[in-house]
């Protein structure tokens, strides 16, 4: 998985510190936006984090910065943790409203981007948002590339129809 | 509502983009690595005590044999802590329709059940980590039974409480809608943590409930309204926080859409959960780290 915006790609051999240092920035914006919450997104990092260190050697043979996506996408879709947001979610982010009272573009965004299912919601964000190829969205899902495919463009076609409804 | 209705979905994309780029990731490598050697270790102990608990396990059922081997008229007396007392419900097995001949058991010392998974499904490491968030919660024991990559099917996680007393009898987590009851599973009973079962452990049945992210195969009491229960011959959940489990996934979640033959296969790894007799949890501090 080609992650370069950092400045770091991603190789064999790339040291734990080394890539918490160069991918932690990319890794909160992606659990950000498949979570919707800041704070989740940082705890889910951390976790996932915390979880693949003692088989880093192992992962890094392979793509380390898939693997702790997929962590991150795991945790975020426990059953345990979704229910435990039932309760979290109901405080309100004061940044998504304006002094006026009118909804920020960017929340009204995130909120049109969590109406998706989860899977279709991660493969969104890796694939249109984050330019990823559907190989790296498969890979992250666990899935096969064309369930990765189909993913993809029910996704959109959602957020297209959702759009249109509310235009 | 937001003006970006009126325009098309790059300007939604945009907008994520946006709000993204203002969020910032710091974390403490050397913090998080000493985090994940802690729990490498703790994995470590746990096998032992797991390899342990089966010796234990053997030893026992060898002597259990010759016992039984020498005694040919044997007098069963009831035994008031026997520690599989009868269920209280007879609702018929659930109906299984997947093959699992040939399909390994999982058991760890810190569930107090094992179950069954398919042989190309994996099951994770234990993850949890207790130094960094409130104890070793909920949020943090979990096991994910993974399938396959090239399979569409949903991840099972077994999820323990923990030592920080997240899921008790006082905090239930119940189901969001009405739930099916798909059947019990044979040889298996539990507490539930609404309560309802005062009077005694009831049979564990496998649900499924419907919500906006999918549909939910769990394991429960029978006749209870709450998501996950407690095993032991006596009540548990009052005095051990420690005892209270979910066992669940979630079928159009991660794990690809409702039906087809890979909802079988969830629905035959609940379905067999049976006792761990070596059944010892470890409580965080004790691996010596905390």
């Amino acid at each position: 998985m080609p992650y370069d915006d950092g400045g770091l790609l991603v190789s064999v051999g790339t040291s734990f510190e080394a890539f918490v240092a160069a991918r932690s920035d990319a890794l909160v914006r992606f659990a950000y936006l498949v979570c919707g919450n800041v704070h989740d997104a940082q705890d889910l990092v951390q976790d996932a984090l915390v979880a693949v260190y003692p088989k880093w050697d192992q992962i890094t043979v392979r793509d380390p910065m898939a693997y702790v996506c997929r962590a991150i996408v795991n945790r975020n879709t426990s059953v345990w943790r979704k229910l435990r947001r039932l309760v979290v979610t109901a405080d309100v982010d004061p940044g998504s409203v304006t002094p006026t009272g009118e909804v920020d573009d960017r929340d009204w965004a995130l909120s049109l981007l969590a109406t998706l299912p989860p899977r279709q919601r991660v493969a969104v964000v890796l694939r249109v948002l984050d330019d990823h190829d559907y190989a790296d969205v498969a890979a992250v899902l666990g899935v096969s590339e064309t369930n990765a495919r189909k993913l993809t463009s029910r996704g959109l076609t959602a957020l297209r129809a959702r759009l249109e409804e509310r235009s | 509502m937001s003006e970006l209705s009126e325009h098309g979905l790059d300007d939604v994309m945009a907008a994520l983009r946006d709000r993204a780029s203002s969020v910032r990731g710091s974390f403490d490598a050397g913090a998080l690595a000493a985090a994940g050697r802690r729990r490498a270790r703790r994995r470590r102990a746990a096998l032992g005590g797991a390899l342990a608990g089966v010796m234990v396990v053997v030893l026992g059922g060898g002597v259990w044999g010759l016992t039984t081997w020498a005694d040919q008229s044997p007098q069963v007396a009831a035994d008031p802590s026997d520690p599989v007392p009868a269920p209280t419900h007879q609702i018929p097995p659930v109906e299984v329709t997947v093959d699992t001949s040939g399909w390994p058991t999982y058991s760890s010392p810190q569930y107090p059940v094992t179950f069954q998974y398919p042989p190309d499904w994996t099951v994770g490491d234990l993850e949890g980590e207790p130094q960094l968030l409130d104890g070793c919660d909920t949020i943090n024991c979990v096991l994910f039974v993974v399938p396959p990559q090239s399979s569409d099917a949903a991840p099972v996680e077994l999820v323990r409480n923990g030592f920080a007393g997240s899921i008790t009898a006082g905090s239930v987590v119940t189901f969001p809608s009405e739930v099916e009851v798909l059947g019990s599973v044979p040889g298996l009973s539990g507490w539930a943590l609404d309560g309802q079962d005062q009077d005694g452990p009831g049979q564990v049945v496998v649900v499924s409930s419907e919500d906006e992210w999918g549909v939910n195969y769990s394991l429960t009491v029978a006749g209870s309204a709450a998501n996950g229960l407690a095993f032991g011959a006596q009540n548990p959940l009052p005095d051990g926080p420690q005892t209270a489990f979910l066992f669940s996934t979630n079928v159009g979640n991660i794990g690809g859409e409702s039906g087809g033959e890979y909802t079988q296969t969830l629905v035959a790894i609940l379905a067999s959960v049976q006792p761990n007799p070596g059944f010892a949890p470890t409580r965080p501090e004790d691996d010596g780290t905390g």
